[in-house]
């Protein structure tokens, strides 16, 4: 171990690294409590009432993990302007839908941070993303605004199409990890203490983003992180005109979004936000496109 | 022949019809359609020039059907390309042309019924097709071809039928994209931005 070399890595870049091993360590300590859950989680599979189960041993999980990752930084939040939003792209459709409503209707913040949630092997995601943020930077440095600072994370699924039903309480615990890490992980961009957790969660879907919503009630209502942040937005697709989606349904089932917004007036009850039309809305965007 | 040139025929009228599957499913039913003789006819019949096809994961495929030369093509030019992650220069060749590109004719965007694709053909001055993937039975394809069709901003076409729906969508006058707001419609000012602002945690 060269530790000259470790001290000038220190100075550099201060305590990111410290934190990013402590954030090692327990990830390293949650791997272990999950592979324990993980046997009762295959024992319960080959009995009745495997729903019920599942979904009590994942929320232990969300709560352990959290709970581990969280309990040396708190909640504690002082009170500056900040805006940090967290959006989640499932896949093809639901990304381009969920860039294109980001990118009419979006607003210079004042000290903003942006975060991406893409999955690992989605590179068409990636791609959309950044070409994005590209044009996002372009267009707003042309008004000489603030376009704030952004990152992309990736997650692995819980569930890849075609995988084999026994390995996926496997791969659903390393998906819930990638989700934690997602929304504890401050923004490395900016240090402001305000800025730990995201404000608002946004997603459209498809299943991952139910997960996200899940971990981040849990997280909430743990008191691990403040109440006041990760809101949940949930909106649903604006294919959809007749039905609810799956994930749409459990989500609006188990109430896991603040606020549930549907494009289509057959979908408008009590529960949800009618928002017709939210890809070409505002009509006019605040700041053209092309300047 | 992988990528569409576009710079080519600038001494004549163009007009281009651009099939579009996107980039995740393959839909070899619709590409086997648009190089039927009966749907090139059909473009040569209103004048058209060009055929772009983008192809998705099903390009090879594409190469095996596509008429090999013009005879076979009749006189249209048939160019194909697998994906690109920008597809705007390709909607823009099949829109309405504005006075510096002079040399084209409004031609037609003949597209799944992706939500991505269609949003991105209606921001275009164009002339929209949507044909749903029947084989994507969950994916609510034709829920939405049949929706926009009855509020006037595309034609829904189907299987067996796009020459028709093209046919159909030269004499018509779409309705014009972006709707205006909707009344009782939530954040039809500030879009999704708007909603997230609600949401946010207040700064004192």
């Amino acid at each position: 171990m060269d530790t000259n070399r470790d001290r000038v890595v220190q100075a550099t870049i201060g305590s990111a690294l410290l934190d990013l091993l402590k954030n090692g360590i327990f990830l390293f300590i949650i791997m272990g409590c999950g592979l324990l859950i993980l046997s009762i989680l295959i024992d319960v599979l080959s009995k009745p009432h495997v729903t019920g189960n599942t979904l009590g041993a994942t929320i232990i999980i969300i709560f352990v993990g959290g709970y581990l990752i969280l309990k040396t930084d708190g909640g504690m939040v002082r009170e500056i302007s900040t805006h940090y939003v967290l959006m989640i792209c499932g896949s093809g459709g639901h990304t381009a839908e969920m860039i294109q409503m980001v990118e009419r209707s979006i607003c210079s913040e004042k000290s903003s941070h942006r975060r991406w949630a893409v999955g690992k092997d989605d590179e068409k995601s990636y791609d959309k993303v950044l070409a994005f943020e590209n044009r996002l930077l372009d267009r707003f440095s042309c008004h000489d605004l603030d376009s704030g600072t952004f990152d992309i994370m990736r997650f692995r699924r819980a569930r890849y199409v075609h995988q084999s039903w026994l390995t996926t309480p496997f791969t659903t615990i390393l998906s819930l990890l990638d989700i934690i890490r997602i929304l504890a992980t401050p923004p490395h961009q900016r240090s402001i203490p305000a800025l730990q957790y995201p404000g608002v969660v946004v997603t459209n879907g498809p299943g991952t983003g139910f997960l996200f919503l899940l971990v981040a009630r849990v997280l909430r209502l743990s008191h691990l992180v403040p109440t006041s942040h990760m809101r949940t937005i949930y909106v649903e697709s604006w294919a959809r005109v007749r039905s609810l989606s799956l994930t749409g349904k459990l989500i609006r089932s188990l109430k896991l979004a603040d606020l549930f917004i549907v494009q289509a007036p057959a979908l408008a009850g009590h529960n949800n936000v009618l928002a017709e039309n939210l890809l070409a809305m505002p009509e006019q965007p605040r700041f053209p496109f092309n300047a | 022949m992988s990528e569409a040139n576009l710079d080519s025929t600038h001494n004549r009228l163009t007009r281009t019809a651009f099939v579009t599957i996107g980039a995740t499913a393959g839909f070899r039913s619709l590409l086997q359609e648009v190089v039927t003789p009966k749907f090139l006819t059909t473009l040569k019949s209103l004048d058209f020039t060009d055929l772009v096809v983008q192809c998705g994961p099903d390009l090879e495929y594409f190469e095996t059907i596509r008429p090999d030369h013009s005879q076979k093509s009749y006189g249209v030019k048939i160019t194909s390309f697998s994906y690109a992650p920008d597809l705007k220069k390709y909607f823009a060749q099949a829109s309405r042309g504005n006075d510096e590109d002079g040399g084209r004719d409004c031609g037609v965007i003949i597209s799944h019924a992706g939500s991505g694709s269609i949003i991105g053909a209606l921001e275009f001055d164009s002339k929209l097709v949507t044909v749903p993937n029947p084989e994507l039975m969950d994916n609510h394809q034709l829920e939405i071809a049949e929706d926009m069709e009855s509020k006037g901003f595309l034609v829904h076409g189907t299987l067996g039928s796009v020459a028709e729906a093209v046919e159909k969508i030269d004499t018509l006058t779409l309705r014009k994209w972006p709707p205006g707001p909707s009344p009782g419609s939530s954040y039809q000012k500030g879009g999704l931005w708007e909603a997230i602002n609600e949401l946010m945690p207040q700064s004192s």
